[in-house]
């Protein structure tokens, strides 16, 4: 550059415009990396996402499927109040119990026996419909005389068929 | 367990979701947006008495918006997702320009910081041997001009990019009380007021930091605390605490004379839930008292002692400092607190010590920008025109 030239002091600012043009330039080549190519196919969210889903191994597979082997167990919850609320809800999904191809036993089926599971429906909240059974844990169990341990509801309470 | 709960909650406004990490994002924007403007009021504006910060303002600005994410990436369940918000934003939603205004804004401030470093680069550069060299060698961008003109240009440069800065420095502290107040279903946050209100805390706590951090630094370095500063630093304190606090109390009188049917709750969250941190600390404590210790220094300046002006400004600056962290609780947190029905409240949140978002991890997180801030300051000294009596870019 000629050295009488006015811009000969502003070499410095020219590397930096390049550098944050080089900035610039990599964060879209990043962004264009990062993005999926399927991306916005169909609306915010990825196109081939719709297939990978459809593609998932079924996991869950209802009451009826249970009821295959445990018919007693099902008609007895089919006529309680609980009816709504589906077996692998408090039991595991049914693909850690059972072999979905042949119906074959794989290994026990896992069971939450936990107030705490009893309480996410029937925990004492003014918000719920009054007609709904609540109760506040502590004072129930106090008035059954009863302590409060871990699964303290089933003592008195079939969860298959509750009263 | 469950908390305990009064009155009537629909079951999803039990749990508090936004929790300290929360508290603490706008808390360390804030703290960046305060120490920016101290230094463009230098770089800017040209009041002369804001020199001897100028550069360590921008320094701290810088130190706290590296971390400023990390409270964000800590709350969610999975960080390594938290790119896909940057690079594919959904414009319906507020959040999305947070990967805009935070990469914009950390461009400029790098950019500014460069600017007016560079000269200290370059020197530290042609006094070191080894790697040290070729890393400020790089630094530089392989330019070693020092020249008069050169650092004309580099004053005029820094200028423009602090003058850029300020707007974003806003957006980027106003978008986060922007996503406060467009949550139309909360009373406690919806208010066209939430942007400004975050805007005026976070001059408060940015100055207040600096004011705090100067004194610190200048004890360390054994070098004389400048009155001119300190005093203007608590004029600027004085006033935008006052701005601050008016616009809080504003937002609540405006409520309270009002009486619909959000009062209710709100009131009671006040005066129960939040008395301590509302009350005790927000309006009194942290608002009150450094409105008196600051009015004093002030009002009385020309008769006052330097070692006085330091300590009232200090205290006053550490009471704000927790006066602004409690407002953000009291926003993010108390805002949680009551139910959309308008007719209950869960209890008051304890974070825990040891959670992955609780007191331990907040306290680290906040210590970060510290440690960046001491090795900054090794590396390039903030302070060293005012050793060499020289003027800073």
């Amino acid at each position: 550059m000629d050295p009488e030239s006015p811009l000969i002091h502003t070499k410095h600012v020219f590397r930096a415009a390049i550098l944050l043009l080089a900035v610039i330039g990599s964060l879209l080549l990043g962004r264009s990396l990062f993005v999926p190519d399927t991306w916005g196919e169909f609306g915010w969210y990825r196109g081939a996402a719709v297939a990978e889903h459809r593609a998932r191994p079924v996991r869950h597979l209802g009451d009826e499927s249970c009821a295959m082997c445990h018919d007693a167990e099902f008609a007895e919850h089919a006529a309680g109040v609980h009816a709504a609320v589906r077996c692998e809800l408090c039991h595991g999904p049914l693909v850690l119990h059972a072999n979905l191809e042949d119906g074959e036993k794989i290994a026990d089926m896992p069971v939450r026996r936990s107030r705490e599971l009893c309480e996410l429906c029937h925990r004492k909240l003014d918000a719920r419909p009054a007609s709904f059974p609540q109760i506040d844990v502590r004072e129930h169990l106090t008035e059954q005389g009863a302590d409060l341990t871990p699964d303290a509801c089933f003592d008195c309470h079939d969860p298959h068929s509750p009263y | 367990m469950f908390p305990e709960l009064t009155g009537f909650l629909f079951p999803n406004d039990v749990h508090i979701h936004w929790s300290l990490m929360i508290v603490l994002y706008p808390y360390i924007t804030g703290l960046v947006a305060g120490a920016f403007l101290v230094s463009s009021l230098y770089h800017v504006f040209g009041r002369d008495e804001f020199k001897p910060l100028g550069r360590f303002a921008l320094a701290t600005a810088l130190c706290f918006l590296a971390v400023a994410g990390l409270p964000l990436l800590n709350h969610l369940g999975h960080p390594e997702r938290a790119i896909n918000i940057v690079v594919t934003p959904n414009f319906t939603s507020a959040m999305a320009g947070f990967g805009i205004l935070y990469a914009s804004y950390f461009i400029i401030l790098l950019f500014e910081v460069w600017f007016v470093f560079r000269v200290d680069i370059i020197e530290t550069a042609a006094r070191s041997r080894g790697f040290k060299r070729r890393l400020f060698s790089i630094l530089a961008l392989g330019v070693y001009d020092v020249s008069p003109q050169s650092q004309a240009v580099d004053k005029r440069i820094t200028r423009i990019l602090a003058a850029i800065g300020i707007p974003m420095a806003c957006l980027l502290h106003g978008y986060v009380g922007f996503l406060f107040g467009a949550v139309k279903a909360n009373p406690w946050w919806s208010t066209p007021l939430m942007p400004v209100i975050f805007l005026f805390s976070a001059m408060v706590s940015g100055i207040a930091l600096l004011i705090v951090l100067y004194q610190i630094a200048m004890k360390l370095k054994g070098m004389a605390i400048d009155r001119y500063a300190i005093a203007a630093m608590s004029r600027w304190l004085w006033l935008f605490m006052i701005m601050s606090l008016t616009l809080e109390l504003l937002e609540i009188m405006m409520l309270a004379y009002e009486r619909a049917e959000e009062w209710e709750v709100i009131g009671h969250l006040l005066t129960h839930q939040l008395s301590f941190s509302f009350i005790s600390l927000q309006m009194i404590g942290g608002g009150l008292v450094p409105l008196i210790l600051l009015g004093i220094v002030v009002l009385m300046d020309r008769y006052m002692d330097d070692r006085i002006r330091n300590t009232l400004s200090m205290v006053a600056s550490l009471l704000l400092l927790l006066q602004v962290l409690s407002m953000r609780w009291n926003v993010v947190i108390g805002g949680q607190m009551f139910s959309k029905s308008m007719r209950g409240f869960r209890e008051a949140y304890v974070p825990g010590m040891f959670e992955k978002e609780g007191i331990l991890a907040a306290a680290l997180i906040l210590f970060i920008p510290f440690v960046l801030l001491v090795i900054f300051e090794r590396v390039l000294p903030t302070f060293r025109h005012l050793e060499r009596g020289d003027d800073p870019a």
